[in-house]
């Protein structure tokens, strides 16, 4: 047979790269950003996506926006 | 300081089963704001990813999955409480709809043919301090390489999408592994698994000797807009 | 396709790997701090080492690139690989992007 086909039910069976592609990298987020807290007070929000988003710029010229954004007031 | 684990978005009337756990054997309950439900878990602190809780999350997903459509939330993705989560929802609403309403009655199989060589490791050897210039040819070298194996991969992800077109709505490709020829994802109607799998076949005898792995059916991670 | 979509995806698909390993949330006690931050920072840094190496890979291609200055980039880019091992090192990180603990089957990849 020229294919192998894995279920991925029941779980367990399906290999962890494929769960780390999926889970990691896809699916919807509730921020795009990575938040910084420290002894839980939100200090810092990361737009790193901002910065992938913007790879053809880099390439072109400056970037629009900043790769740090810091919010204006307590999350 | 605890807060909620969201696993995924459902249409409104989904319910979680009563013995369904999550994360670190956590209650799975549902959420509602706006006619969609999420379902997620309070932990006591936001989840490191690892082999376990990666498929602790997915299982939960998979058992949203198997009573109707699904919106896969990514690993990691936190809210303080209940009213951060429901006016999220509300926030969200129009694209979230949209985006359930697109997947619907839809599953999604990983596709990677396999049997290729590897491609060079991604840093250039280190060895004995080699010529500064040697080295930045080398990295070049490398990154030819990479080129050369996506526009390949390309190709035949495009000539995989001929044969499966007429039986899937869509084809996305997904990370690809060294070795890989191609490595895509498919969404297909439920209804139309068995042709979809077929055309495969078929698309794979054409491509001997190397082998195609399938993985699926996965609720649509890689098909979220 | 042009030339620009390709090596736009090249990277994009790298700094992806890279910012996957970062979780959304970096709690730190004050205790902890240095090594939760290092990995951050670390991860920044080595993402800006890619599109510069990106960059300069690409001005190496298309011949723009003078000897002399080839020599400096070259030495530049061996220098702080060297230093980015010297760092992860120092905070007893590991090398690898995805920092996924498999418990005792060892990292992913």
């Amino acid at each position: 047979m020229a294919e192998t086909i894995t279920s991925i039910d029941p779980a367990g069976h399906v290999a962890l790269v494929d769960l780390v592609n999926r889970l990691l990298d896809r699916g919807v987020v509730v921020t795009g950003s990575v938040t910084i807290s420290v002894a839980d007070v939100d200090l810092l929000y990361l737009g790193l996506r901002l910065v992938l988003a913007s790879v053809d710029r880099i390439e072109r010229g400056p970037p629009s926006h900043d790769v740090v954004a810091i919010p204006s007031g307590p999350a | 300081m605890s807060g909620l684990h969201v696993y995924c978005v459902v249409s409104g009337d989904s319910i979680p089963p009563r013995a369904l756990l999550g994360l670190g054997g956590r209650p799975v309950a549902v959420w509602r704001a706006a006619d969609l439900g999420a379902w997620a878990s309070v932990l006591d602190a936001p989840p490191s990813p690892s082999g376990e809780l990666l498929r602790a999350h997915h299982d939960v997903v998979l058992a949203a999955f198997r009573v109707g459509s699904v919106l896969p939330v990514r690993f990691g993705q936190w809210l303080p409480d209940s009213t951060a989560l429901e006016s999220w929802l509300e926030r969200e609403k129009a694209r979230m709809c949209s985006a359930i309403e697109h997947l619907r009655d839809a599953v999604e199989f990983g596709v990677r043919v396999v049997g290729g060589e590897g491609e060079p490791v991604d840093a250039p050897p280190a060895g004995e301090a080699p010529a500064p210039r040697e080295y930045l040819r080398t990295l070049a070298r490398h990154r030819a390489a990479k080129r050369d194996a996506l526009l390949r991969r390309d190709a035949l992800a495009r000539r995989l999408w001929s044969a499966v077109g007429p039986v899937a709505r869509e084809q996305c490709a997904v990370p690809a592994g060294p070795g890989d020829l191609a490595a895509v994802a498919h969404l297909v109607d439920r209804a139309q698994v068995a042709p979809y799998r077929e055309a495969v076949g078929r698309f794979m005898e054409r491509q001997a000797p190397f082998r195609a792995e399938i993985t699926g059916p996965w609720p649509p991670w890689s098909f979220v807009t | 396709m042009s030339d620009d979509d390709v090596e736009g995806r090249l990277l994009r698909a790298e700094l992806d790997e890279l910012v996957r390993g970062l979780p959304s949330r970096i709690e730190a006690d004050p205790e902890k701090i240095d090594s939760a931050l290092a990995g951050l920072v670390l991860t920044i840094v080595e993402f800006l080492r890619r599109v510069l190496e990106h960059q300069a890979v690409r001005q190496l291609e298309e011949g723009t690139l003078t000897e002399e200055e080839e020599e400096r980039l070259g030495l530049a880019f061996m220098r702080l690989q060297e230093r980015m091992t010297e760092l992860r090192e120092f905070f007893g990180l590991e090398e690898d992007d995805l920092n996924i603990d498999l418990g005792p089957i060892g990292r992913l990849l």
